[in-house]
């Protein structure tokens, strides 16, 4: 059972440290592979884009 | 982008998105706006409204999206702050909150207001005024970029064409590369001549916002139209969302105007001040915008 402490009280340097730890989207992926999966994905918009185009050009045409 | 912090802030936008709610988690439940997104001390210019009238405010809202309030005001915050550490401006480190939170707040108070810079906002036409390219030396550097070798899309004129003074207009296509953070869009600038002068249009590949990447559930909503449209705001009649392609005019009047040319901290904290005013001149398009954020019991406002 938790005390009061516990619940409500601070936590130690070491639980802090543990919580900031904690792994999560932003912080587990770096900046060069976040960088990396940024340009994939706009490169993928700009493909949608440009086949988009394309399509009703042909539509078009 | 490795010039200076500044530069790797404006260019990272989808980073400052993904980090955001971790870094400051209590203010990602602040109240959600129609936010710039991407808000920085360089994302202010200025344009001529539907009358002429030179206006100042934000130029550019290719990130907007639902977000809290507080992302635009701790982004403009912290592009201030790095400027300022890397001795480009002056304004007071220990001062940029409070200045940004008085603008805004004084807005919203207000029920905000454009900047026009006619009969009121002196000050700040008289650094438009030194700050707006000579149109010599514009289209000079119009005429130098190089045409466009691959075929233009179909859209993209369609989408130019549209805002052209006469129908069947003729004009050229060449291709310019401008803007820190946007990774491959395609652009291509239309030139004409029309009546003794030249006018010139650009067609930018529109995307879905960076937070779309950092939170893939998201919207996949393009809101730069809708930013434009809901902002208390004398809009460039020339910038519009067309389909895929965001279309605007490129003129010597539409500069951006840069903080780092003002002299003196008093000077750059009324610009300062002014920026904040004018994110929430953005914020209150949104519905009940200042009502749900004086509500905010996070709020630093009160």
């Amino acid at each position: 059972m938790k005390s009061l402490s516990d619940k409500n009280g601070p936590r130690s340097g070491k639980q802090r440290s543990e919580r900031k730890r904690q792994p999560t989207m932003g912080t587990a992926m770096n900046i060069l592979t976040a960088t990396k999966n940024f340009e994939g994905w706009v490169g993928r918009h700009t493909h949608v884009v440009k086949s988009q185009l394309s399509d009703k050009t042909q539509t078009d045409g | 982008m490795a010039e200076s912090p500044v530069q790797f802030l404006r260019g990272t936008f989808y980073r400052w998105t993904q980090l955001f709610p971790e870094i400051c988690p209590e203010l990602r439940k602040a109240p959600a706006v129609l936010a710039v997104g991407d808000l920085h001390i360089a994302s202010f210019g200025t344009w001529r409204d539907g009358f002429g009238r030179l206006i100042w405010g934000i130029d550019d809202f290719d990130e907007a999206y639902p977000l809290p309030y507080a992302n635009d005001l701790v982004r403009l915050g912290v592009s201030a702050i790095l400027d300022a550490s890397e001795g480009e401006i002056k304004v007071g480190l220990g001062n940029v909150a409070d200045v940004i939170l008085d603008g805004y707040r004084t807005c919203l108070s207000a029920g905000g207001k454009p900047f026009v810079l006619e009969e009121k906002h002196k000050w700040l036409r008289n650094i438009a005024l030194n700050c707006l390219d000579i149109p010599a030396d514009f289209w000079k550097k119009m005429d130098a970029l190089p045409a466009s070798r691959a075929d233009v899309p179909a859209d993209a004129r369609e989408a130019i064409t549209r805002l052209l003074p006469a129908p069947k207009l003729p004009y050229r296509v060449v291709r310019r590369i401008a803007g820190v953070g946007s990774l491959g869009h395609l652009r291509y600038v239309g030139i004409a001549d029309w009546q003794g002068g030249q006018i010139a249009l650009e067609a930018k590949a529109a995307i879905p916002s960076a937070c779309l990447w950092a939170r893939p559930a998201a919207s996949s909503r393009i809101y730069y139209q809708l930013a434009l449209d809901q902002a208390i705001r004398c809009p460039d009649p020339f910038v519009r969302l067309s389909g895929k392609w965001l279309v605007r005019q490129l003129a010597p009047d539409s500069s951006p105007i840069e903080i780092e040319t003002m002299s003196g901290q008093k000077d750059q904290d009324k610009l300062l001040h002014a920026m904040a005013w004018e994110a929430a001149n953005v914020h209150l398009g949104s519905a009940k915008a200042p009502a749900r954020i004086a509500a905010d019991p996070e709020q630093p406002l009160r």
